[in-house]
């Protein structure tokens, strides 16, 4: 028969034969755990769980991108890029300045009033259809109001209410107590 | 000033920012955790990404925790959540820590001895560990999760009941029938008293 080399499980196995004094037996294994080897995760799980714990900060991304612009410049793709763009932008300009003369053109107030007017009565569209669902809900909600004026009727709705809410805390209660190992398959 | 206004204390401090008191509390409950979450997935690298993530649940959910409760019972709230979470989404091919463990890193890799113990008496508290051990994993794991947070980290039934979302009722027939259940498994691995009776040889 294996032995424990002290009296903390033959305390505890006693305890439980006899059967009599619950608070004894749980003492006993209370001590027996306390006696026995804990189980640790490996070693720098702090520093993991900060490092998990603590999302990169947006300084930090804004600096790696200061830094990597210069360092970009510096290297001959980036120095090639740069003049690639620059002579790109130079061959651009004549069709830039023809592009802006032709917009600058048909801006014109001729043009531009039908299209302002066209908007004006598109806006005022909405502004009316808004008003008119405001004035309907303002007439629904009077005439939900008015049977609440009879007293049994308040009472009825206050009663639908208190039980919509003890339903709603039902299914919380529910829902929370879902989160038990019945529904767990066992491994 | 006692544990559990320190550990209050060192909440509000993290809550305000503070990452050393964060890390503090980390110190403090990462055996507790890991060991509660170890118990119900049986594998110590699930286990240590679960105990990882309980931290960061509970770093981030900090503006909840109400400092007149006990911070270790709102923290093992959030690990019983989680576990339950975690083993609901997982296919049950999890490694057992009863069998082949040293080399796959099971619980003998985990268990940290006390400093100064001669290698007999370590022989034999690892030999009491390991079939106190598979008696706890043969329970229930609702036996098995109140178990440890009763007889292992020490918490009251009241805080058990609340970490488990269980009558406070259920939670004392949980913990009177697991040591029942304990007592019988442990008889039968041939641990039992000097002079007791129906032990087997």
């Amino acid at each position: 028969m294996k032995r424990p080399d002290d009296d903390l499980l033959d305390r505890w196995l006693r305890a439980e034969e006899d059967g009599a004094d619950d608070d004894a037996a749980e003492a006993a294994l209370t001590a027996l755990f306390a006696a026995l080897p804990l189980y640790a995760p490996a070693a720098g799980f702090a520093d993991r769980v900060i490092l998990a714990a603590k999302p990169a900060r947006p300084a930090r991304r804004s600096a790696r991108t200061a830094a990597f612009l210069p360092a970009f410049l510096g290297s001959p793709w980036g120095r090639a890029g740069l003049a690639l763009g620059l002579v790109a932008a130079a061959l651009g300009l004549p069709f830039l300045l023809t592009a802006l003369t032709a917009l600058l053109a048909a801006l014109r107030p001729a043009l531009l009033a039908p299209a302002a007017a066209h908007a004006l009565t598109e806006a005022s569209g909405y502004v009316i259809s808004g008003l008119r669902f405001g004035r309907w809900l303002a007439a629904f909600s009077r005439s939900l109001m008015t049977p609440l004026e009879s007293p049994a009727v308040a009472a009825a709705m206050g009663a639908c209410l208190l039980v919509s809410a003890l339903a709603l805390r039902l299914l919380r209660d529910l829902i929370q107590r879902e989160r038990n190992w019945t529904y767990v398959d066992p491994i | 000033m006692d544990e559990r206004a320190i550990e209050a204390g060192l909440a509000l401090r993290a809550r305000a920012g503070s990452e050393e008191a964060f890390r503090e509390l980390v110190r403090r409950f990462e055996r507790p955790v890991y060991t509660l979450v170890l118990r119900m997935v049986r594998d110590p690298g699930t286990a240590e990404e679960l105990a990882q993530d309980v931290f960061v649940k509970a770093y981030r959910r900090l503006d909840t925790y109400d400092p007149e409760r006990r911070f270790g019972s709102w923290l093992f709230k959030i690990a019983h959540n989680t576990t339950i979470d975690h083993l609901r989404r997982s296919s049950p091919d999890l490694v057992s820590l009863e069998g082949g463990d040293d080399e796959r890193g099971g619980w003998a890799a985990v268990l940290v001895n006390p400093a100064g113990e001669s290698p007999e008496a370590a022989a034999q508290r690892g030999d009491l560990a390991r079939d106190l051990d598979r008696a706890i994993s043969a329970l229930r794991p609702e036996y098995r999760e109140a178990v440890v947070m009763r007889y292992q980290e020490g918490l009251s039934y009241e805080e058990i009941s609340e970490a488990m979302s269980l009558p406070l009722g259920t939670i004392k027939t949980h913990l009177h029938r697991a040591r029942k259940e304990l007592a019988v498994t442990m008889r039968a691995r041939g641990w039992a008293p000097e002079t007791g009776s129906g032990a087997p040889s």
